[in-house]
């Protein structure tokens, strides 16, 4: 299961407006049940998206300045952050396909190399990434033309 | 016991902890209310946060109440079901009652301070009937002091009406629990079918005696959790075949309309109640989900499946300690009926088709959960809502296994057979639960199996004065309270031919879900 960072207002510029990764940041509180059930859906992301985007959430009521600096107004918020900036929010519980939206509406998706974006053909055809090099390996394993 | 294993409880911080005081500034707020208000009253450059003072380790002061778990606090010490906290107060709310003084001999075991309150309403409700519990029980002021004399267990016991408002909030300001078991209600379907009188009594006690106690807690201990008995019934089955989800839809759960999607993450899912007790359940529910929200009430709502057995350690220990048991139509769950009528040659009694699914949970494995549900508290205002079951069967499997042992281990000639409904309920209907929360979150096992309390049930209800009180009672086993209304005693249907061995369901964890798709085929019934 992935990890979902804890964030207080004292590490919050460091590890998100700093992080050279984007983050999805949940503005969240104990009292909020959508709050809970979010919960596993960002696990599952941060797990899936490991190195490609972070996942973090700061309790709102802990943290009030941070929840005021960014115009909190309901709970949940999910706001996503690139390159230190607020880039993009979703009030309410989310599913997995709409948080994966606005990963694409603010770029995060579309701006990673082997996710959404379309290269060219002569780039797709020209560069093998690594782990379809793997697969091609395990293919040609089974085939019996490499140990 | 080994400590390598981490406990299911060990990253929960002084937030969850009801030995804390929060201080600074609290604010209570709707998921979509703005924080205008809040941020009004702080001023730009307010240092106010929540912080917290422990009522146990005052030479803290004040700290972020999320800086220390469990595993790091003193006061919190490891324990085969999770950190638990030093002699931690727990109040059982009904602790005369078949759950209520079973928890309270386990909790007392396992070093809990236990305190509880009852009005012996279970044992009036029951006599009222002409029935009554068929292992003999002793009177509190006996069960009080064999418990402390066998067991070492000093249980502090008030007489009080759950309405007793007054009293109970004396009661309660007086020991100041930390962890509240509500098991004060009236748990009987049919017995709030019976008529009007006994619909409003089974409500009145239920919802206001809940609703009440809410204000109690507000009032004098709002940083202890409240563990409310549920049950699986509020949620019905619905035909729909949609799963029974623990209490809420999870974030994945969609609505799609008009081409457009919202996640219903965090929303209440339907409650479809079979009974007018079941309704009082549901508005429970509710009550308890507002509290939490408005007053940042802490609270488990616990959704029981259908519950069975006899047995703990500390209730076999000795007679004077054994935990009621009912048999009769109004307050017999279904596998403690069954055996009562094996035992007594009664052909064990299945209403209708005998296809209606039900969830279910041994005694010893429910005293589990709730341990691990009062060491592992929720946090200010966090409704929670646990499925409480470990596996589930058809009513018809049920009396299989029950005729089962009954036949190959005690040499019984037991039979079953199909009796009219006399409730309104689907006869055939899918059944998909949800319950992995216990067992993902706080670490429960099953530790006993259907066949093996089964077994001890035999064991314990072929004793020849619970046999004989049995046969006593057996005649208000019958169920004779229609949901329409009528009062009449229900006609056998067929007897069942005995099922060659190994035929039906067996195994603890369930089977596959049930299909909506098994609706189409037509019923033989």
């Amino acid at each position: 299961m992935g990890t979902i960072f804890r964030l207080t207002e004292s590490n919050f510029d460091r590890e998100v407006l700093a992080s050279e990764i984007p983050v999805l940041v949940e503005f969240w509180a104990s009292w909020c049940p959508p709050c809970k059930m979010m919960e596993p859906t960002l696990a599952n992301l941060a797990d899936e998206y490991n190195g490609r985007f972070r996942v973090a959430k700061i309790n709102a009521d802990q943290n009030p300045r941070a929840a005021k600096h960014y115009t909190i107004l309901g709970i949940p918020t999910l706001i996503v952050f690139n390159a230190g900036q607020d880039k993009g929010r979703r009030v309410g519980a989310q599913s997995r396909d709409q948080l994966l939206a606005l990963l694409e509406e603010t770029h995060v998706l579309t701006s990673l190399p082997d996710e959404t974006s379309s290269p060219s053909p002569e780039s797709e055809a020209d560069e093998i990434k690594p782990d379809e090099e793997e697969l091609i390996l395990e293919h040609l394993r089974a085939l019996g033309y490499v140990d | 016991m080994t400590a390598n294993n981490k406990q299911h409880n060990a990253h929960l911080t002084c937030w969850n902890c009801p030995a804390i005081d929060l201080a600074g500034k609290v604010d209570f707020r709707a998921c979509g209310q703005t924080i205008e208000k809040f941020n009004g009253a702080m001023g730009e450059d307010s240092d106010i946060y929540i912080m917290a003072e422990c009522k146990r380790r005052p030479e803290l002061g004040l700290f972020d109440p999320m800086s220390i778990t469990f595993e790091e606090c003193p006061q919190w010490q490891w324990t085969s079901n999770g950190y638990m906290l030093k002699n931690m107060r727990v109040m059982i709310l009904g602790i005369d009652g078949y759950l209520g003084w079973t928890l309270a001999l386990w909790l007392g075991s396992l070093g809990f301070q236990v305190s509880g309150i009852d009005n012996f309403a279970r044992r009036v409700w029951v006599m009222e009937q002409g029935a009554d519990t068929v292992v003999p029980i002793a009177i509190m002021r006996d069960r009080l002091e064999v418990a402390k004399e066998i067991s070492g267990i000093d249980i502090n016991f008030r007489r009080i009406d759950i309405a007793s408002r007054s009293h109970l909030q004396e009661f309660i300001q007086d020991v100041r629990p930390e962890s509240i078991v509500h098991y004060a209600e009236c748990p009987s379907a049919p017995f709030s079918m019976i008529d009007a009188e006994h619909a409003i009594e089974v409500q009145r006690n239920n919802v206001l005696g809940t609703l009440g106690l809410l204000f109690i807690i507000r009032d004098t201990v709002p940083e202890s959790a409240i563990l409310k008995l549920g049950t699986m019934g509020e949620y019905g089955t619905p035909l729909t075949g949609r799963p029974l989800f623990e209490g809420m839809f999870p974030a994945d759960a969609v609505l799609h309309w008009d081409d457009r999607e919202w996640s219903m993450g965090g929303e209440m899912t339907p409650r479809d109640p079979v009974s007018f007790y079941h309704v009082s359940k549901v508005q429970d529910t509710f009550n308890v989900y507002e509290a939490c929200k408005y007053w940042w009430l802490r609270s488990y709502d616990v959704m029981q499946g259908v519950i069975y057995g006899v047995h703990t350690t500390q209730l076999a220990a000795d007679p004077r300690l054994r935990t009621r048991f009912d048999i009769d139509e109004w307050f017999g769950t279904v596998i403690n009926r069954f055996v009562a009528q094996a035992i007594v040659g009664i052909p064990l009694t299945i209403y209708g088709s005998g296809e209606q699914v039900r969830g279910l949970i041994g005694l010893q494995d429910a005293m589990q959960c709730m341990t691990r549900l009062i060491v592992a508290p929720p946090e200010p205002g966090q409704y929670g809502v646990v499925n409480q079951m470990s596996g589930y069967f058809s009513i018809h499997e049920l009396a299989e296994k029950v005729a089962r042992v009954g036949r190959q281990e005690f040499n019984l000639p037991v039979q079953v057979q199909r009796v009219e409904n006399p409730r309104v309920e689907a006869d055939r209907h899918p059944f998909e639960p949800i319950y992995e929360k216990l067992s993902n979150e706080f670490g429960f096992e099953p530790q006993v199996s259907p066949e093996e309390e089964i077994y001890r049930m035999f064991e314990l209800l072929t004793q020849p004065h619970i046999r004989k009180s049995i046969q006593q009672a057996m005649y208000h086993i019958i169920p004779s309270t229609w949901w329409s209304g009528d009062h009449r005693r229900v006609e056998t249907i067929e007897i069942l031919e005995e099922e060659p061995a190994g035929m039906s369901g067996d195994g603890h964890k369930p089977k596959h879900p049930i299909p909506s798709e098994q609706l189409q085929t037509p019923s033989e019934d």
